[in-house]
């Protein structure tokens, strides 16, 4: 009773904090695919099989930026978008994200008593995209509260699709300690990846107006300059775009049903070889036109002469927008370069959790690292297993800074047959106007569990 | 068992209440608002005068314009110009002659034949009449020349018409045939581009006419008469070259050194001055100007300087090759005069006299375009004693496309940077429709102090002086102020009576305007 009425406090706190939820397939201790998120975390199977395309498929789409709730506001005959509602979400970094993980072909067997082989083939995508927050921010509320300040964005995208071909290892020493690691080759597909990137927008003193843009991006995608689809060369080129890339990863028993699990994943690189896709692409401002100077829109106010009033000629704003409009004052070039280097983008996760009986509790950081900028996220989360058939796990997320992340995974042993689901964010269907994010992971596996864990708890993993 | 059955329902419970939180028209867009609330400020106007802007035009024809002379400006005036008549209504020339008869005798010494044919070579000529001028030679610009020949010869005969004295443009002599059988024949010759050359100085011109009669049976009649008549209507001239007789021409103008009348009052004393009276001349003869009068005048301020003795005799140049101009010009200086800019003139009056001596032998020419032309140019140094100085001008103010409802405020700001030597008050007036004011921008007037300039140095600017002025416009005199279909601009030098001297310099002295507006939008598109 006691047990029972601790974990419905937790739904209930849960609940409360508009929770969510992430990365809850991490929770799920018997599922071999939360070895993806710590190499480390010690397999209870004796062997596993995929089966193609079915075992494992996770999509994540997440944005920080706008919900419907704060966007739109509802009156009896319209609805009103507030421009303003934005502007909690913008004082720090807003970001799109989407991921995407499937599942080619993977095994894994037991290696004597306290070694684990664990072969994986994967697709992956994973894409970033960083809002100008700055400048967003400033055009929704005017530039008056800017005045003397350099508003300075530096929006940016990151982007890559790759196979990833790995073998890990993870090895347990005395039943409490268990060490991995996964290095693994990548196959490239398509790329790009943001090297410079600032806006700049300045509002003097004396209320002249000052802006200037420089973005640079290599990319290595299937289009040529024209965006017409190259198929010859994209195909030619899956294999010449080599990366390596490796997980590691520790799950430590403490004393008092205390432990700490940490790892680091996708740490490597790709090499971008094919030179007939690999491009730059730049977009900055350059000095034309009357108001353009030194590369920056320097507006202070429409320029008239002693001459002009006396001839009577007067510029109105249209002069100003056609000096932006000249053709050449944005320069956007897309010019093909015979390679680069991009990484891949790390993550290091670090889990404390405590065993209670039959349930276990995690307080599990994820740390994404993207470009230059950093990306936290926290989740709290309880998983238990009910009557050695099915592992339940429930999570409440930060991610991404969004705050509505409830999580909900479950994984049914059938014998042999290993069926799971879990969802980030489960209630976000359910709250279309606070949506910010969407996350499944789900797949079928066969997977036979090893002699000394064929009754399983929480509690044990 | 009982916690499965409470987490399941538990989960339940909240599934159920948070689906039955969305409503069906959640995302129904069909009406769609965009609420905007944003405080913006930016310049909207940024002026920039310096007296080099009044440089309206360099070429010969700019009334008004500034040069940079050792660092001294220099005011330039081009006044207003007296033309003399053109020469195609000086020089009138027509067609005298306008009838000949000629008479074809006998044959003498031989015996009638109906099988010969019989010749004649008959010269007369062609007269031009032309007022006050023997011609050498012309060159006829237009014209078409008509001979109607009657005669009574009855056999078929051919007339020639030559003439040594009349060129075509390829300098061909002139040599028509018509050949005819019956009593008339004419002859039609486009004289344009027609070199005519007049060898006895009486302005005739030689031509011959040739004469076959070839008989064909019949009788031959002797002597036979051939009668002519001529005309040439309309005929001008490009060019005309001989003795002409003296011309004279009265002239009586003002010639205008007014500048902005209409949108500045400027009163300064000059401290120096040059005036040069200037001919331009592309009559091909000798030209001399008695000056009757010439004088500055100021009738604002009652002012009048005589620039020249009395019956003065001006004598211009003329040019030698056609379509030239010959300039001369005649300097005059003066000190200390005072100047309006609304009505400030030069009197000028004075008889005109082309080829003073008449016909004595000499040959000249004269175009049909040629004329003489006099106007003043004065330079001013601009060291001056400024008086008054006022410039005002209207600027037209749209702002109905602005719907003033969605502006909570308005406020101006207005940055002045002045380094001229005289402090600005300055004020916008906002005009309606009919041009009446409905409000004035500035309360009071604004006001810039003059730049500080080194009187050791030439008076170069040392510092210029800044003003920055903020106005805030709330509610019904923001409405009002939106209304207004122009803006007058009006700002008046205020001039330091203890120290009047100006010297302008070149680049240094600007008044420089940036006008901003920042206002906070509110409304919903």
């Amino acid at each position: 009773m006691k047990k029972s009425l601790i974990f419905s406090v937790v739904i209930i706190v849960l609940f409360g904090l508009k929770s969510n939820a992430q990365q809850s397939l991490s929770l799920l201790g018997e599922n071999i695919y939360s070895t993806n998120y710590n190499i480390g975390k010690p397999s209870f199977y004796k062997w596993h099989a995929t089966i193609p395309l079915l075992s494992n498929t996770n999509i994540l789409i997440s944005e920080n930026l706008v919900t419907y709730k704060d966007l739109i506001i509802q009156t009896d005959t319209s609805k009103i978008i507030n421009p303003r509602g934005l502007l909690r979400n913008l004082k720090r970094t807003t970001s799109f994200q989407f991921h995407l993980n499937e599942e080619i072909l993977g095994f894994g067997f037991k290696i004597k008593n306290n070694s684990y082989l664990i072969f994986s083939t994967r697709l992956r995508t994973e894409t970033y995209f960083f809002f100008p927050n700055e400048l967003m921010k400033m055009f929704i509320e005017g530039n008056v509260d800017y005045i003397g300040k350099n508003v300075k964005s530096s929006p940016a995208l990151y982007h890559t699709s790759y196979v990833e071909v790995g073998i890990g290892y993870q090895y347990t020493i005395d039943k409490n300690y268990t060490i991995g690691i996964r290095p693994k080759l990548l196959l490239g597909i398509t790329n790009i990846h943001t090297t410079e990137s600032e806006i700049n927008f300045l509002t003097t003193q004396n209320w002249d107006l000052q802006a200037n843009a420089n973005v640079q991006a290599n990319t290595y995608l299937p289009f040529n300059n024209e965006f017409e689809f190259q198929s010859d060369a994209f195909f030619s080129g899956l294999y010449k775009n080599i990366g390596m890339s490796v997980d590691l990863g520790t799950n430590i028993k403490l004393p008092y049903n205390l432990g700490i699990a940490v790892s680091v994943n996708d740490l490597g690189f790709i090499s971008w070889k094919s030179d007939e896709l690999a491009n730059k692409a730049n977009f900055h401002t350059n000095d034309t036109g009357s108001f353009i100077k030194d590369g920056s829109i320097n507006f202070d106010g429409l320029k008239l002469t002693m001459q002009d009033l006396i001839e009577g000629k007067f510029e109105d704003a249209t002069s100003f927008f056609d000096s932006l409009n000249q053709d050449d004052f944005i320069t956007y070039s897309y010019d093909k370069i015979k390679a680069y280097r991009s990484s891949v983008y790390p993550k290091l996760y670090v889990e404390a959790f405590y065993n209670l009986s039959k349930f276990r509790f995690s307080i599990l950081s994820r740390t994404d690292f993207v470009g230059k900028k950093i990306l936290p996220s926290f989740t709290f989360g309880c998983s238990g297993y009910f009557g050695d058939i099915v592992e339940l796990a429930l999570s409440y997320s930060i991610y991404n800074r969004t705050y509505t992340n409830l999580g909900f995974g479950f994984h049914f042993h059938f014998g042999p047959v290993q069926w799971y689901c879990t969802f980030d964010n489960i209630i976000a269907p359910l709250i279309p106007m606070q949506l910010n994010n969407f996350s499944i992971q789900s797949g079928l596996f066969l997977g036979i569990r090893s002699k000394e864990n064929k009754k399983l708890r929480s509690s044990d993993m | 068992m009982r916690t499965k059955l409470f987490f399941l329902s538990s989960l339940t419970f909240f599934l159920f209440i948070f689906t039955s939180c969305i409503k069906d028209d959640l995302f129904d867009f069909s009406k769609v608002e965009v609420d905007i609330d944003s405080k913006w400020a930016a310049n909207i106007v940024n002026v920039e005068a310096s007296l080099n802007d009044f440089n309206i035009e360099t070429d010969e024809d700019s009334e008004f314009s500034l040069e940079n002379r050792d660092n001294l400006l220099v005011l330039l005036f081009n006044t207003t110009k007296i033309y003399s008549l053109r020469g195609d209504t000086m020089f009138r020339t027509s067609l005298a002659t306008s009838n000949i008869n000629l008479v074809l005798p006998s044959v003498s010494g031989q015996t009638k034949n109906t099988k010969a044919t019989y010749n004649y070579s008959i010269d007369t000529s062609l007269e031009l009449s032309i007022n006050g001028m023997i011609l050498d030679s012309a060159l006829l610009k237009s014209g078409v020349l008509t001979m109607n020949i009657a005669t009574d010869i009855n056999h078929p005969y051919e007339i020639t018409l030559k003439s040594n004295n009349i060129l075509n443009s390829s300098m061909v002599p002139l040599s028509i045939t018509k050949s005819s059988t019956s009593s008339n024949v004419n002859f039609t010759i486009d004289i344009a581009n027609t070199y005519i050359i007049f060898p006895n100085q009486q302005n005739i011109i030689p031509i011959t006419f040739d004469v076959a009669i070839t008989p064909q049976g019949g009788s031959l009649n002797f002597p036979y008469h051939i009668d002519i008549n001529n005309s040439l209507p309309s005929l001008t001239f490009s060019w005309l070259h001989g003795q002409s007789q003296k011309k004279t021409e009265h002239f009586s103008k003002q010639l205008s050194m007014s500048f902005l009348e209409n949108t500045a009052s400027l009163r300064c004393m000059f401290k120096t001055a040059k005036i040069n009276v200037e001919v331009k001349n592309n009559v091909g003869m000798p030209l001399s100007l008695t000056l009757d009068t010439l004088m500055l005048c100021n009738d604002i301020d009652k002012y009048y300087f005589d620039l020249q003795p009395y019956s003065n005799i001006l004598a211009a140049n003329y040019p030698k090759i056609k379509g030239e101009f010959a300039t001369t010009k005649e300097e005059f200086d003066i000190q200390n005069f005072k100047y309006a800019n609304s009505n400030t003139y030069i009197q000028f009056t004075a008889l005109g006299i082309l080829n003073n001596d008449g016909i004595d032998g000499n040959k000249y020419f004269i175009t049909d375009s040629a004329r003489y032309r006099i106007h003043a140019r004065v330079e001013v140094p601009l060291n001056i004693d400024l008086y008054n100085l006022t410039y005002f001008d209207t600027i037209d103010f749209e702002m109905d496309s602005i719907d003033i409802n969605v502006l909570d405020y308005a406020i101006f700001r207005i940055e002045m940077n002045n380094s001229f030597s005289f402090g600005l008050n300055t004020q916008a007036y906002f005009l309606n429709e009919s041009n009446q004011i409905i409000d004035s921008l500035f309360t009071p007037s604004l006001n810039v102090g003059k730049a500080s300039l080194d009187p050791n140095n030439e008076y170069r600017l040392l510092e210029p002086t800044s003003s920055v002025t903020k106005i805030k416009v709330e509610n019904k005199r923001l409405q009002k102020i939106m209304q207004a279909k122009q803006i007058l601009l009006k700002a008046d030098a205020t001039v330091n009576k203890n120290d009047p001297r100006v010297i302008f310099y070149y680049d240094e002295q600007k008044l420089k305007i940036k006008l901003g507006i920042q206002t906070q939008v509110k409304t919903k598109l």
